[in-house]
């Protein structure tokens, strides 16, 4: 088990290490001079003069070759120097620090909403298969999943902000605020959850034991309960692990519309400021978030299911 | 496993909401006493040290300079009453305004400003270009700057939010800020990063108060939230707004759209050495052919004032006596005929030499709006026998292909008082030493008269007689015609009618939400 493991986390370095060189040639190979778009951003210019550019540029290192700085930028970064922002003067470390704690709170948030609502939901329409359930669940997934976030963000605070004024536009104040936006993540998340616990659902129920089970004279309730929701529940979870990365790939949309401060806004301004080193630092903590659930979905996977033995792998 | 994973997920959702209500818990104070103004912007300061990011605190009013910026864009007297210069132009003599205390209690003398000032110039950029050689307190009330040599700029460029006034425990001892401890009338309270600044009424204050309690700054990027918190009441005034969603505020009750022109004007450069534009005559025909109102309504939705002159109308600098190009496309078709052109074969376009007219216009996407108003002026430019081709690119791109001059017009936004002062557009865009350098304005064109009226404004003193030097520029350009300006930038604000006194400023120099008070 300890080998396993170890593996997976050694197997994790050469992805890290990819994703450093990716990261770092697209900021630095995007067109423009940096220190020129930095200049303009700082002195308020549309042409700042050239010494000021020389100057700005040795400032930022960017007269060095590219794998110089390419080899100077990762021992920083594997040191946990990931620069500083040249707008606040701020550590990258101390910003993405700052912004990570809102965004984490609304992906668990819109995570807890999804699973409240989506299994329940998976597991109804499975139950009662072409039911009046089933096809709502088909009709909102289907709905729910092609709809635009920034589409449902308006609709939402159309009604519950502007009409029915219970629950503030933006900002994150408190709890209250954290509502819409969270909700707004949830809806694309529990189209997808719901569909996919009631086709594991669904196979599970033409499974032998359930027949065995069933033979022996079970009642559908506890047959449902006890044994088919268990085994159901695994490629859900596997799936549900693995989104939560992708609601910070959300959270860029919904921070900005819902102006919480958390790292996917922080990302957004990076990109229109060019603030290269919290861009950097924003795309590596995303990397690593991706990579560090990946690796405990992996993990949790053989904890929870002792059928699969990862023997050689 | 079921009741498990209920557990599980009723702890995790516990959990959750604790996590949430442990943070800031400050929400949104609703007691009816107290006034407080909210408002919603775009602009977050990148730090709270005004002395690298001047804009907001100047801005929503809690600190000052030595020199203010009025309505019509002009340096007006602020914490310094009265300002003259040296003959030789190196010495600036500033006398401050007597009776102005910090937020901190501490008085507004010389020495504090001279201590605030050093601290702008090793902390901000914005004064690289400006050859200061040290600053003397001579007595309580009289600053003393030192020039390295004339330098006629210094009141436009001490008006920055980055020359801010500060108190020196605004500042612990390594020179890092603690709070920005000013003169405005408002004094700083706190500040959520990327959330909200918050102000309270100086009650010191050397003019006349403000007439609200508190001000939240609310930083909202996106201009669609601005839109929401207006209208949920959660804010009275939203700043720059998209001419989409004014749109929908200008005939609703309850609600006043301020539109203010601001010094950004978008123009055509013309490649002023190369043929066709080489000819004076075939840049008027293209300034006939162009419908400026018609570029307005199709374009900017309505919003918008046709191009006059390099100044927007409502600044002091404008030239308001210049007529603008009226839309005559006779006219224009007579100008290309006297230049040599005329439709010979019958296709629609006019012809030289046997060539066809063919132009190429360079425009880029970084400003959405530039693109589409190319191809409406390629539609007008064709009525009158004139053919353009478009290319778009990013800022990047097309500004490579214009350093090259392969190129015939150049579309762009072109911003005109970064100082409050035609000093600096004048001498990079319109005389010869800027012109020749690949100018963004009259791109490789001079005019002797011009280049000594601009020289001649830089050693006057006398405000209205450099005025009466930059109006005879301007005429000039407009006749002579190397750029054709076509409309001027409008900034949105829209305020509900809960709150009166608000006035939209024509650069975002300052708010001035002490004028500002509930109905």
């Amino acid at each position: 088990m300890q080998a396993i493991i170890i593996h997976r986390i050694l197997q994790i370095i050469p992805v890290l290490l990819g994703i450093s060189i990716i990261t770092f040639l697209l900021v630095s190979l995007a067109p423009g001079d940096p220190a020129e778009i930095s200049l303009k951003a700082i002195l308020d210019t549309d042409s700042p003069s050239p010494e000021a550019i020389s100057v700005m540029r040795a400032e930022m290192g960017l007269d060095q070759p590219l794998h110089i700085r390419y080899f100077i930028w990762l021992s920083r970064v594997v040191q946990g120097d990931l620069g500083f922002s040249y707008l606040s003067h701020k550590s990258t470390v101390h910003e993405i620090l700052y912004a990570l704690p809102t965004t984490f709170y609304l992906a668990a948030l819109a995570m807890s909403i999804s699973i409240i609502i989506g299994i329940p939901l998976g597991i109804a329409a499975a139950v009662r298969q072409n039911g009046l359930l089933d096809h709502f669940c088909r009709i909102f997934s289907v709905i729910g999943n092609s709809t635009p976030e920034f589409f449902i963000a308006i609709i939402l605070l159309l009604v519950f902000a502007i009409n029915l004024k219970i629950l503030p536009v933006a900002g994150s104040g408190g709890f209250q605020y954290f509502i819409l936006p969270s909700v707004v993540l949830a809806i694309g998340l529990i189209a997808i959850t719901s569909r996919i616990m009631r086709t594991s659902m669904l196979d599970v129920l033409e499974e032998n034991y359930i027949l065995t089970a069933r033979s022996k004279g079970l009642d559908r309730k506890t047959i449902i309960t006890k044994h088919a929701i268990k085994n159901a529940l695994l490629p859900v979870m596997t799936y549900m692990g693995t989104q939560f990365g992708w609601l910070f790939g959300g959270a860029v949309i919904v921070e900005s519309i819902f102006a919480l401060p958390g790292i996917g806004r922080l990302t957004v301004e990076a990109v229109e400021t060019r603030d290269i080193m919290i861009l950097q630092g924003c795309m590596i903590t995303f990397a690593i978030i991706f990579v560090v659930i990946n690796l405990v979905v992996d993990l949790s996977y053989i904890y929870l299911n002792p059928a699969i033995k990862y023997e050689e792998v | 496993m079921k009741k498990h994973f209920c557990i599980l997920v009723l702890m995790l959702f516990i959990a959750v909401l604790t996590l949430g209500c442990t943070g800031t818990q400050t929400g949104i104070q609703q007691s009816a006493k107290p006034t407080t103004l909210t408002l919603a912007a775009q602009w977050e300061p990148k730090t709270i040290d005004p002395h690298e990011y001047g804009y907001t605190g100047q801005r929503i009013g809690y600190t000052e300079s030595l020199t203010g910026v009025d309505y019509e864009g002009k340096v007006i007297p602020s914490l310094a009453t009265d300002w003259s210069v040296s003959p030789d132009g190196k010495t600036w003599t500033f006398t401050l305004r007597k009776g102005v205390v910090f937020h901190d209690g501490t008085p507004f003398t010389a020495e504090a400003m001279k201590k605030s000032l050093e601290r702008s110039l090793t902390k901000s950029m914005s004064f690289a270009a400006v050859p200061i050689a040290g600053i003397d307190a001579s007595d309580t009330q009289t600053l003393v700057v030192r020039m390295n040599k004339s330098f006629l700029l210094l009141p436009a460029y001490l008006s920055r939010g980055e020359a801010s006034a500060l108190s020196s425990s605004s500042w612990d001892a390594n020179g890092t800020i603690i709070k920005p401890i000013g003169t405005g009338p408002f004094m700083f309270d706190s500040w959520k990063p990327k959330e909200e600044i918050s102000l309270v009424k100086n009650p010191r204050y050397w003019g006349t108060g403000a007439l609200v309690d508190k001000v939240v700054y609310r930083i909202i990027p996106e201009a669609l939230t601005r839109n929401m918190l207006l209208k949920s009441d959660e804010i009275q005034l939203a700043v720059i707004m998209p001419p989409d969603i004014a749109v929908g505020y200008m005939n609703q009750s309850g609600f006043t759209v301020q539109q203010q022109s601001i010094p950004r004007v978008r123009m055509i450069s013309f490649n002023n050495i190369k043929a066709p534009f080489n000819d004076a005559r075939v840049r008027q025909a293209v300034n006939y052919a162009i419908d400026r109102d018609a570029l307005i309504t199709s374009v900017l939705e309505g919003i918008g004032t046709p191009g006059t002159g390099l100044f927007p109308p409502d600044s002091y600098w404008a030239n308001k006596s210049i007529q603008p190009y009226p839309y005559n496309l006779d006219k224009a078709r007579q100008l290309l005929a006297d230049a040599g052109w005329k439709d010979t074969n019958g296709d629609g376009i006019v012809e030289k030499d046997g060539n066809p007219f063919r132009v190429k216009l360079l425009t880029y996407s970084e400003r959405a709006e530039l693109p589409p108003m190319a191809e409406v002026i390629q539609q007008q430019l064709k009525k009158a026998g004139m053919d353009m081709e478009i290319t778009v690119g990013t800022s990047t791109a097309t500004e490579g292909i214009f350093k090259t001059g392969e190129y015939d017009m150049y579309l762009m936004g072109r911003g005109v008082l970064f100082t409050p002062d035609p000093d600096e557009i004048m001498m990079t865009d319109y005389h010869s030493s800027g012109t020749s350098k690949n100018a963004y304005g009259a791109f490789r064109w001079n005019n002797s008269r011009v280049d000594s009226l601009i020289e001649q404004a830089r050693t006057t003193q006398d405000l209205s007689a450099r005025k009466a030097m930059y109006d005879e520029v301007q005429s000039i350009v407009v006749a002579e015609t190397p750029v054709a300006y076509l409309n001027y930038y409008v900034n949105l604000d829209i305020t509900n009618d809960k709150i009166s006194g608000y006035r939209s400023h024509t650069n975002e120099y300052c708010y001035h939400l002490e004028n500002v008070y509930f109905v």
